[in-house]
């Protein structure tokens, strides 16, 4: 889906992508100056490919938000997406999430709009990590949704 | 006649013949070249032969000629190591019958703890490094007390949490949980509280006794700072609060 190049290009890396594969999770850390605020982010890289049911229920556990990201090329990345948030939100009731359409940069806009109407849920952003579009504006729109919760 | 036919081929010829004398004396030339080159490669796996040979008969030899380059260097070790050894024993065997070393035997054997890591304990003593207070969910850097600048703590807390996590959800264990890492000459020892948990690296030599101690400290230090609610406590109240509770504790525990 991208989580992780859209992780890797904006934010502060310091352990390898193996942690992946073997914890099912690795660490990154973003920082988001948002007016008076500097919003200390700390991004917990699910491992994807898999149903959120079997994600480890300690890795969701004290989330204060959550960024769900989709690839808009690949269909089976976001067919379950209605379920998947459902699940989300049954065990994180107040976090904000954030519906991510990545690698944009390979559809055109015609085709996005279709997407974007064919969907069950609203699409918060549709970003490309390729090219950088919309990711700040991401994490800075999820740093202030948390901060207003 | 045939004189003459004779002597009229010869002078015709000449030319011809010089010519064949050099390529004869040529392709000699190129023979023998050739022969000389058979003989080489005939040659080779004779000196092969005797080179192994020579080498094994010259064992001694070879090794007296290199020895004296690593023999410097594995002496000088050898040498330093000897002498901090008999320092040690040195030591030791001035503390055998001293007051001391008997006060040291009876502490060891009230406390159940061997002789042998009490002194080793001296000898290497156990120091708190870092102390991390991190949210036992989300994983947040509450506070900390560290003597260096490591990578960035808040991603090392991140990781600890997951790692306590994956670990914890791995065994599917309700009633235990994560207390040690080791790694290397460090120990990473945990504490759990309620909202928190407590990770301590420590260097040096850990026995039960100080692993013990350590963990009743970080439980104290939990209920004495660390039951106000999450949006209350601040980073800069907790670590005010570590520096010189961790201080303090280094200093008594030597």
């Amino acid at each position: 889906m991208g989580k992780t190049s859209l992780v890797r290009r904006f934010v502060f890396q310091e352990f390898s992508d193996e942690y992946l594969t073997t914890l099912g999770v690795r660490i990154d850390k973003k920082v988001v100056e948002l007016g008076d605020y500097t919003v200390n982010m700390i991004l917990w890289d699910i491992a994807g490919e898999v149903a959120q049911t079997k994600v480890p229920v300690s890795y969701y556990l004290g989330a204060h938000g959550v960024i769900y990201v989709f690839d808009v090329q690949r269909p089976s990345s976001f067919e379950n997406i209605k379920a998947d948030l459902d699940y989300i939100q049954s065990k994180l009731f107040d976090a904000p999430i954030c519906v991510i359409g990545n690698k944009k940069d390979l559809i055109s806009e015609g085709e996005l709009q279709k997407l974007s109407e064919q969907l069950p849920v609203e699409v918060s952003f549709f970003t490309s990590a390729k090219t950088g579009e919309n990711v700040e504006l991401m994490f800075a729109q999820i740093a202030q949704r948390m901060l207003n919760t | 006649m045939q004189d003459v036919l004779k002597k009229l081929k010869e002078i015709l010829l000449e030319e011809d013949r010089k010519s064949q004398d050099r390529i004869n004396k040529k392709v000699a030339e190129l023979q023998d070249e050739i022969e000389g080159i058979r003989q080489d490669q005939d040659l080779k796996p004779v000196i092969k032969k005797t080179v192994r040979t020579e080498l094994q008969e010259s064992k001694d030899s070879l090794i007296e000629a290199i020895y004296p380059l690593m023999g410097k260097l594995i002496r000088k070790f050898i040498q330093i190591e000897f002498e901090k050894l008999s320092e040690n024993v040195d030591k030791q065997l001035d503390r055998t019958f001293s007051l001391q070393n008997i006060k040291k035997q009876f502490i060891a054997l009230w406390e159940g703890v061997s002789h042998k890591d009490l002194i080793i304990k001296e000898l290497i003593p156990p120091v708190v490094e870092e102390v991390f207070v991190i949210s036992q969910e989300s994983g947040i850097l509450y506070g900390k007390y560290s003597h260096k600048n490591t990578i960035d703590q808040d991603i090392i807390a991140g990781m600890l949490t997951a790692i306590k996590s994956f670990i914890e959800d791995a065994f599917q264990q309700k009633t235990g949980s994560l207390d040690m890492i080791e790694y290397g000459t460090f120990k990473i020892i945990i504490q759990n509280s309620y909202k928190f948990y407590l990770a301590a690296i420590v260097s040096g030599s850990v026995n039960s006794k100080f692993k013990s101690q350590l963990m009743e400290h970080l439980e104290l230090f939990a209920e004495q700072h660390l039951t106000k609610s999450l949006d209350e406590l601040t980073e800069t109240e907790i670590s005010g609060n570590l520096k010189p509770y961790f201080d303090q504790f280094n200093a008594t525990s030597k």
